[in-house]
């Protein structure tokens, strides 16, 4: 069956998003539009004296101004985090925070936002903002982990000592100390994994309308997490039923984690509009995306391996600082705890000690982006990995092997009580060195060198842990036999719209012309969870599984009703309802049909053929895979030139083949981006953003990227009933230490041993000037 | 941006006409891929726009009796296209290809390149190498000089307010010299030249640099000229060890800056490097023409 699972099947989505026909959220103007713009904190931190909106009211066309004043009068909430420490067992509480949706008092980052202007045209309320008189006592300003810390740095909280909310430590650190007295080598690196930031390629926006007649509230977001949106604007800011507000997502151009949770925005155009009782549209900028979206990484590490004299690892201890911005919101405690949870990746580590703390800055807060903590425990991992093998003299490949935990070992329970069900870690690695001709290595490099280039190749074992929570998916067929899928999960794109039918399809024979999909809208899907975390295909695939399950079934008891046989004689295959033994049988689709009937029916059938499915990520599964890249770095200049990348991943079970490459081209991309380009950089004295448009903050664009060869080992997953594990946000995470390591290995040969990340040609240069000078 | 008054004359006359009734309230529109973006910043928007970019004059590409004429409103995408600049002049498709992206490439025109005049522009070390020409038609008529003269200062032009930019000659004797531009941004496509160069020399008898020319961007306020490094080079013999000299010397007459995109000690290096490599550039397009 060409369109069954496992086939490269092309996107169902794209003939729409190519050809403009998409419809984003700046897509959509409604009669009588108003438009929104915010007045952003222009200071990294600072008490507001005062706020006069005098000159900017009287300006033409101004509807409304509102201010935090206004939120406190209103009795309006704020965001706070998903979930502290203390809220999973830790028994010390953290400083809590709560994320106002208009400054109250104090600013605690640049682009904090402050007022909401809300005028008849766009330009007229950017004219008005501009008039937004906002006196502030300028405070001094933090803006890394490192420096936030110290006794005496600028406090962005009083009740939070060190500017610290929570330290975390798993393992036990009395059995690692010992270790490392015993070992034969230790390895030693520093590393700080920077900040970044998505840029979606469609940034957040949001326009919401009130309904007078119905006293509901529309609210059209670019969000990964339509059901979430509404439960934390309902919750938490305006304290009241959910059924007041009903959330749309239409086309979403990207999240990677930073539409995971809600901005104060939506909950600004929301109060807005039943203000004015009209719409109210706010489209941000790139360079408002750059300022104001949460932000990535920003993790500090110092970290240690020991190891016996065979290079067998007998230890893991790390200590970290997770810088993470001035509020700690929604998720942003995922890649805290994610990185401190997968630390000792695929390596069988016989003693770990971890920690981290939870850092506040004047900088904006982070939350999880693509790989959420599993990119900063890989990247450490793997760092020390090779290290050691260039230490100890042995082959880093040689070095892996001897440590990674063994197929025949799984189920595997690592130390930090993760059971990683399935993983051929051994034999993927091997697949990936015979894929990258790592023997025609040293021809490459002799043929770089001639032409002035060192030539170096970095391997990454990586492991993630994906699919988080549980989530709801609905089959409904409709009288005339075709179905729809009713999506609890988000595509917001990774091509759900093309694979859930593929897989559906597949399952219950029906064509998938006939197959229509439904997600993000609150009133349509009774209940979601959005996409986040590479969940869909496993909680939302198993969840489709489940339903189409149901789907048959049922259809089973309409088909023996029709063909006066008993159900338990009849059997489905190919899409048809086979009364056992007998040339008798329906097809899906007639069934489907029947089901409709309007009368005839027995009433213990109930009318029409619906199934609904449930699935609950308890475990996490485990998708895991080896990357290989090798570089080029011109000897004067110190550019990189990204040469080769193959990439071995076992994501279980491929449901498209087309759409899990992409998926991997895409993480490598975002992964090549923060190894090499992307950094979100701040003016430590001031807090300024330096890298505000795209002028500066430099995403990689296709050019940057070799043609990637990749591969899959599809090892099932136990732990869901498709076997399939996450396929997200591997390639992100294992892309960064390949392209790391393989700098380094370029480099060595003239004594650099480390470069800080993105690695631009200045600080290559530099790092060479350096080991020259130290020579 | 702010809403404003649109006229398209189809003449240099016309033009200076619309100039002349409404500076200094008007700008010139081009492509737009300067102007439109900074229209975007700013309240200050002008009171009227005239789009120059359907003015015949200010197209084409063609040899004249003074040189190659290439229109103000020429776009990148046309110079990459164009026949004779391939064949006699490919270091300006090389610097045109460096301009943004497709889409920038296909607006951007080459005069309004050369009127935003940032230190970064990719269009003028190329031309600066071969002592290109300006002209100029205002109230008062037309008039020519040197691109040298045109460029004053980062964003500022010899151009007053009432005129307008025709075109840009390539004396007829530089038309075909060997040259070589290259770019360093931080990756490959739609990057800032953290430094761009381009170097252009005629081999003499005894295969000595002929008329040596040395322009650097993005190391001093304007596109400049690296005369101490040519006049090192002109009548000396062509060798790797005299092309990496005047590398040396044109260091020594850039003024870059430190800011947090690079430090002045790494724009020196790569001014050594890059004006080293552009000669090298010119030297191997001569000689695959041999
Ligand atoms: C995404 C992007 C990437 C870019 N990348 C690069 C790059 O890599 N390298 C680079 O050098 N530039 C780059 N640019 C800048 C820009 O594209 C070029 O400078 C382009 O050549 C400008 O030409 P234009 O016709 O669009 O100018 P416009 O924007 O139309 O005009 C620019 C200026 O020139 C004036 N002007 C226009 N025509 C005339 C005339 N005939 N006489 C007098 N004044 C005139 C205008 O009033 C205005 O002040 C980029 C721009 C964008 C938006």
């Amino acid at each position: 069956m060409q369109h069954g699972i496992g086939q490269p099947v092309t996107r169902t989505e794209d003939p729409r998003l190519l050809t403009g026909r998409g419809i984003y959220v700046d897509d959509i103007t409604l009669p009588n539009q108003a438009y929104a713009v915010i007045v952003y904190s222009t200071i990294a931190h600072g008490i507001i004296k005062s706020i006069d909106t005098e000159a900017a009211s009287a300006a033409p066309g101004v509807l409304l101004i509102l201010t935090g004043e206004d939120a406190k009068a209103d009795g309006l909430g704020g965001f706070g985090p998903a979930f502290m420490p203390e809220d999973v067992g830790i028994p010390v509480p953290g400083h809590r925070t709560s994320r106002p949706i208009l400054a109250q008092g104090k600013v605690r980052h640049l682009g904090e936002r402050v007022a909401l202007v809300v005028a008849e045209t766009a330009h007229q309320a950017m004219d008005a903002a501009e008039l937004v008189e906002v006196d502030y006592e300028t405070l001094p300003a933090v803006t890394t982990a490192v420096e936030a810390v110290k006794d005496g740095a600028p406090q962005v909280y009083d009740e939070a000592a060190n500017n610290t909310s929570f330290a975390l430590r798993m393992g036990n650190g009395e059995a690692v100390a010992a270790a490392f007295e015993s070992a034969a080598h230790t390895t030693k690196v520093s590393i700080y994994n920077n900040r970044l930031t998505a840029n979606s390629m469609e940034p957040r926006g949001s326009n919401a309308t009130y309904d007078r007649a119905s006293g509901e509230t529309t609210l059209y977001v670019s969000t990964q997490n339509p059901h979430g949106v509404r439960e934390e604007l309902s919750g938490h800011i305006f304290h009241e039923p959910e059924t007041k507000l009903r959330v749309i997502a239409r086309d979403v151009g990207g999240g990677f984690g930073m539409k995971g949770g809600v901005y104060p925005e939506e909950a600004l155009v929301v109060w807005a509009t039943r203000k004015i009782q009209r719409p109210v549209k706010w489209t941000p900028s790139r360079t408002e995306s750059l300022m104001s979206d949460d932000q990535g990484r920003d993790q500090t590490v110092e970290a240690e391996l020991a190891l016996d004299a065979d290079g067998k690892i007998l230890a893991l201890r790390w200590a970290a600082l997770n810088n993470v911005g001035a509020y700690i919101v929604g998720a942003a405690n995922v890649p805290v705890m994610f990185s401190l949870r997968l630390a000792q990746t695929v390596y069988a580590i016989p003693e770990i000690d971890v920690g981290t703390k939870a850092v506040f800055t004047n900088v904006p807060p982070t939350t999880p982006y693509r790989g959420a903590g599993r990119p900063e425990a890989v990247y450490i991992m793997e760092r020390l990995m090779d290290t050691a093998a260039h230490e100890m003299g042995i082959d880093p490949v040689e070095l892996r092997r001897k440590n990674l935990i063994a197929a025949d070992a799984m189920p595997f329970t690592t130390h930090t009580h993760y059971v990683y069900d399935s993983g051929e870690f051994d034999a993927t690695m091997s697949q990936c060195v015979a894929a990258a001709d790592w023997d025609g290595f040293e021809k490459r490099k002799a043929e770089s060198e001639a032409n002035g280039r060192w030539r170096g190749r970095g391997l990454a074992y990586y492991i993630d842990d994906t699919g988080i929570f549980n989530d709801r998916m609905e089959l409904r067929f409709d009288p005339s036999g075709s179905v729809t899928i009713v999506a609890g999960t988000f595509s917001h794109g990774q091509g759900h719209e093309t694979t859930y039918p593929q897989m559906v399809s597949d399952w219950l024979g029906v064509d998938a012309d006939n197959i229509r999909f439904i997600q993000g809208d609150t009133a349509a899907v009774s209940f979601g969870r959005g996409s986040y975390a590479s969940r869909s295909m496993i909680v939302g695939g198993s969840a489709l599984r489940y339903a189409a399950d149901e789907i048959i079934e049922k259809g089973k008891k309409f088909a023996a009703h029709v063909m006066e046989a008993s159900p338990a004689d009849i059997e489905f295959a190919d899409g048809k309802f086979v009364v056992a033994g007998t040339d008798k049988q329906m097809s899906m689709t007639e069934v489907a049909q029947w089901a409709y009937h309007p009368a005839g029916l027995p009433p213990e059938l109930g009318i029409g053929l619906e199934g609904v499915g449930g699935f609950a990520a308890t475990s996490p599964s485990f998708p895991n895979g080896c990357h290989i890249s090798e570089v080029e770095i011109d000897q004067e200049t110190g550019k990189v030139y990204l040469d080769r990348f193959v990439a071995v991943d076992d994501m279980g079970i491929v449901m498209n083949t087309l759409l899990a490459h992409g998926q991997v081209q895409g993480g490598v991309g975002q992964g090549v981006g923060q190894a090499l380009l992307e950094d979100l950089q701040y003016d430590p004295d001031s807090g300024q953003l330096l890298t505000g448009s795209f002028l500066d903050y430099c995403m990689p664009r296709a050019d940057d990227l070799p043609s990637m060869e990749i591969e899959m080992n599809e090892v099932p997953c136990t732990s869901n009933p498709i076997g399939v594990k996450g396929a997200g946000e591997g390639g992100t995470v294992g892309a960064t230490p390949a392209v790391i390591i393989a700098i380094l290995d370029a480099l060595r040969s003239e004594g650099v041993n480390d470069i800080p990340m993105p690695a631009t040609p200045e600080r290559i240069w530099q790092a060479l000037a350096d080991a020259k000078k130290a020579a | 941006m702010r809403a404003f008054d649109y006229i398209a004359p189809d003449s240099t006359e016309s033009v200076v006409a619309a100039l002349a009734a409404h500076s200094p309230n008007a700008r010139l529109l081009g492509g737009g891929t300067d102007l439109i973006v900074d229209l975007k910043h700013t309240s200050n928007t002008p009171k009227v726009l005239v789009d120059v970019s359907q003015v015949e004059d200010f197209h084409g590409i063609e040899m004249t009796d003074r040189g190659l004429r290439i229109g103000s409103m020429v776009t990148h995408t046309e110079i990459m296209k164009s026949e004779i600049i391939q064949k006699e002049l490919p270091a300006m498709v090389d610097a045109a290809h460096t301009v943004g992206a497709v889409q920038t490439r296909n607006l951007g025109t080459l005069g309004g390149n050369l009127v935003t005049c940032v230190p970064s522009m990719d269009s003028g070390p190329t031309l600066l190498a071969l002592d290109a020409l300006v002209t100029i038609a205002g109230p008062k008529g037309s008039r020519q000089i040197t691109l040298e003269e045109f460029f004053v200062g980062p964003r500022k032009t010899c151009l007053e307010p009432d005129e307008v930019l025709v075109d840009i000659i390539i004396p007829k004797e530089n038309v075909g010299k060997p040259t070589h531009f290259l770019k360093f941004g931080l990756r490959k496509g739609q990057a800032l030249a953290l430094v761009n160069a381009a170097a252009s020399f005629h081999v003499g008898d005894g295969n000595i640099f002929s008329a040596p020319r040395i322009a650097l961007g993005a190391v001093a306020p304007v596109v400049m000229r690296a005369t101490k490094a040519e006049d090192f080079l002109a009548g000396k013999e062509i060798t790797e060890a005299n092309m990496a000299e005047a590398g040396e010397i044109a260091v020594t007459e850039i003024k870059p800056i430190t800011d947090f995109r690079a430090s002045k000690e790494y724009r020196r290096e790569l001014v050594a490097v890059f004006t080293r490599r552009c000669l090298a550039g010119a030297y191997a397009l001569h000689q695959s023409r041999a």
